[in-house]
């Protein structure tokens, strides 16, 4: 039986698209899996995440592909699902994806115009920088003259080759 | 010596071939032998137990580079550590001034005695310790990185510092040029692939790897008792400075004087750390915690005085002159020690103390270890993970990097990526400036140059 933690990484995994031993490696030195858990939970409620968690636990252990589960999840036919949950999800995505924690809707004291930084390293780690092959603005962990050579491929940043996604390195 | 850049992901394969080796249990002991590389001691190694294996690496460094020496600088097998206080295994090893010269000339040979400065000439011999002459892009010895200022004793004296190699490290550098700008020039453009890159540790081929060490040492004063520190009768050397554009006006001085070690890196890079293993020890009476209530903070300690009302963890003010008597240093450590290295910590000393109750490495502590998390197999660096995923993201030596301790990303001190900026003389590609994690290249003068001279 996996945990919240498990199925929050495997959700996030079938909406990033991003494998998931690269959003939560084995040996993990930052830990934003548990961070970014512990931070939305009281701002989508834990009920929202529950069912969330819930949809996505049923799906995977019915072997439904991962980009399936993310349409399921965020979709209504052919538009953006409205729920609570397809919003949330969102959030999540771009959690993942810039760092920022963009509040989905309103509930109890948080409104659904806050956004927050969730912390250096949830900025750092982002997966924006990584898909774009970059570095974030700000901070950079290569050598001298990186900017002089072609940058590392999207697969090397990312896990997955770019002719998976559509995309060339 | 070539470097590789890896293409493949930093976190997929490599991972499970460089960490999840077979598991062995390793017993603390007391050993002269230098690891070769982490012995992974879990079935299913985690973040805590990877970390409690590199410290255990740490303790082992320290206690093999702390090992009693032979003349010839061997350690001594017929004895233990801390019988008595003596010269160690690195003491007799190469510094940085002996390597790179005035006017880009030669190193004498590894068993060459080290020169002196004619003003130490005439005194008692001893290990020179001295801060290098006041210049633009040469590191002083007595400033910290970034020149974020000098460490100040509680007798108002300035600690000391020095960096040192092994024969490991000191041939990559002398064998291949790399002790001038000329050098370095001439290196990368014999070969299109050239490029720094020292020697690995290795487990598998019993070799041990290039090691850094870097040193701090306090002068001991009437207040300092002796017995608490690794001791050595130094001769404190001070180049003179006659050119008020370069710093305060001082006098060259030499002056024989007992100093006591406080801190202690020891930086080895080995198969599965390419980008070197980083262990940083502390004397255990330098400083107390940030968290520890003011009230407990009874010490005595060598960087910290409870009765005193000055700013916490801030440089002494400009100019800095190691001539003049200056403000004693109020230090605090940011980031505590976890409660697994201070287990670690009590056991190693417990077993230093079963050779002699009062020995004086059972006075230095562990303060963490920094490692690559994610490496790739022999020796490689990822092009996408450059750093490795260093663990912890932090670690500073509050006798090293005193003012630059702290977790803010770019700001406070993480060996691997302050070194990871390293760079030679030759700046025309990444391939050429890289330097391997040691900013000790940039020291290297230009044989047509003035010469700076670091021996006098």
């Amino acid at each position: 039986m996996s945990s919240d933690l498990d199925n929050f990484v495997g959700l996030s995994s079938a909406l990033t698209g991003i494998p998931t031993d690269r959003l939560a490696p084995t040996i993990d030195q930052v830990g934003l899996p548990s961070t970014f858990l512990a931070f939305i939970t009281p701002r989508i409620t834990p009920e929202v995440l529950n069912t969330l968690l819930t949809q996505y636990a049923t799906l995977a252990a019915d072997h439904i592909p991962p980009d399936q589960i993310a349409k399921a999840v965020l979709m209504d036919g052919s538009r953006p699902a409205v729920t609570q949950t397809a919003q949330a999800a969102r959030s999540i995505m771009k959690l993942w994806l810039l760092g920022v924690w963009y509040q989905p809707y309103a509930t109890g004291s948080y409104k659904s115009t806050d956004s927050t930084v969730v912390s250096d390293q949830a900025y750092i780690q982002s997966w924006a920088w990584k898909i774009a092959q970059a570095h974030p603005m700000g901070y950079s962990e290569m050598f001298f003259g990186y900017w002089n050579t072609t940058p590392p491929s999207l697969e090397d940043y990312t896990g997955v080759p770019a002719n998976d996604q559509g995309a060339s390195s | 010596m070539r470097m590789e850049v890896s293409r493949h992901g930093p976190f997929g394969c490599a991972l499970i071939s460089v960490l999840l080796s077979p598991s062995v249990s390793a017993t603390p002991s007391l050993s002269p032998q230098i690891p070769f590389d982490v012995t992974v001691t879990g079935q299913h190694p985690t973040l805590v137990s990877l970390q409690r294996d590199f410290d255990d690496l740490s303790w082992q460094t320290f206690i093999a580079l702390n090992w009693p020496a032979l003349d010839n600088g061997n350690p001594n097998t017929g004895t233990s550590i801390g019988k008595q206080d003596g010269a160690t295994v690195w003491e007799s090893w190469k510094e940085s001034y002996q390597i790179f010269r005035a006017k880009g000339q030669t190193p004498l040979p590894w068993n060459a005695p080290a020169s002196l400065p004619d003003a130490c000439k005439s005194l008692k011999p001893g290990r020179l310790l001295q801060q290098m002459g006041k210049v633009p892009d040469v590191l002083d010895e007595f400033i910290q990185p970034f020149e974020s200022g000098p460490l100040v004793d509680q007798n108002g004296v300035y600690t000391r510092n020095e960096i040192v190699v092994n024969q490991s490290m000191f041939n990559g550098i002398v064998d291949n040029g790399l002790y001038s700008i000329e050098g370095q020039q001439k290196f990368f453009a014999a070969n299109p692939k050239n490029a720094v890159a020292f020697s690995c540790g290795s487990t598998e081929s019993q070799q041990v790897g290039a090691v850094m060490v870097k040193a701090s040492w306090k002068v001991l004063g009437p207040n300092d008792n002796r017995q608490d520190f690794h001791t050595v009768d130094a001769l404190v050397y001070t180049p003179g400075n006659s050119d008020p554009s370069h710093g305060p006006i001082v006098e060259e001085s030499c002056v024989s004087e007992p100093v006591g070690l406080v801190g202690l890196h020891m930086v080895h890079k080995t198969a599965s750390a390419a980008q070197w293993v980083w262990s940083t020890f502390e004397h255990v009476k330098n400083v107390p915690d940030k968290n520890t209530p003011v009230a407990q903070r009874t010490g005595p300690y060598l960087f910290y005085n409870a009765a005193s009302k000055s700013d916490i963890n801030q440089p002494p003010p400009r100019p800095w002159n190691p001539a003049v008597k200056a403000t004693p240093s109020q230090i605090v450590r940011d980031v505590p020690l976890t409660d697994a290295t201070k287990n670690l910590n009590t056991t190693y000393q417990a077993l230093l103390r079963t050779v002699n109750p009062q020995s004086v490495w059972a006075n230095y502590q562990l303060i963490s270890t920094q490692w690559p998390s994610a490496p790739q197999p022999n020796c490689q660096i990822s092009a996408a993970n450059p750093l490795g995923s260093p663990a912890p993201l932090f670690l500073a030596n509050a006798t090293l990097e005193t003012y630059i301790q702290g977790t803010v990303p770019q700001a406070s001190s993480s060996c691997m990526a302050c070194h990871g900026n390293a760079a030679t003389h030759v700046t025309e590609s990444p391939r050429t400036s890289f330097a391997d994690f040691t900013y000790l290249l940039e020291r290297a003068q230009s044989t047509g140059g003035q010469g700076v001279n670091h021996e006098q």
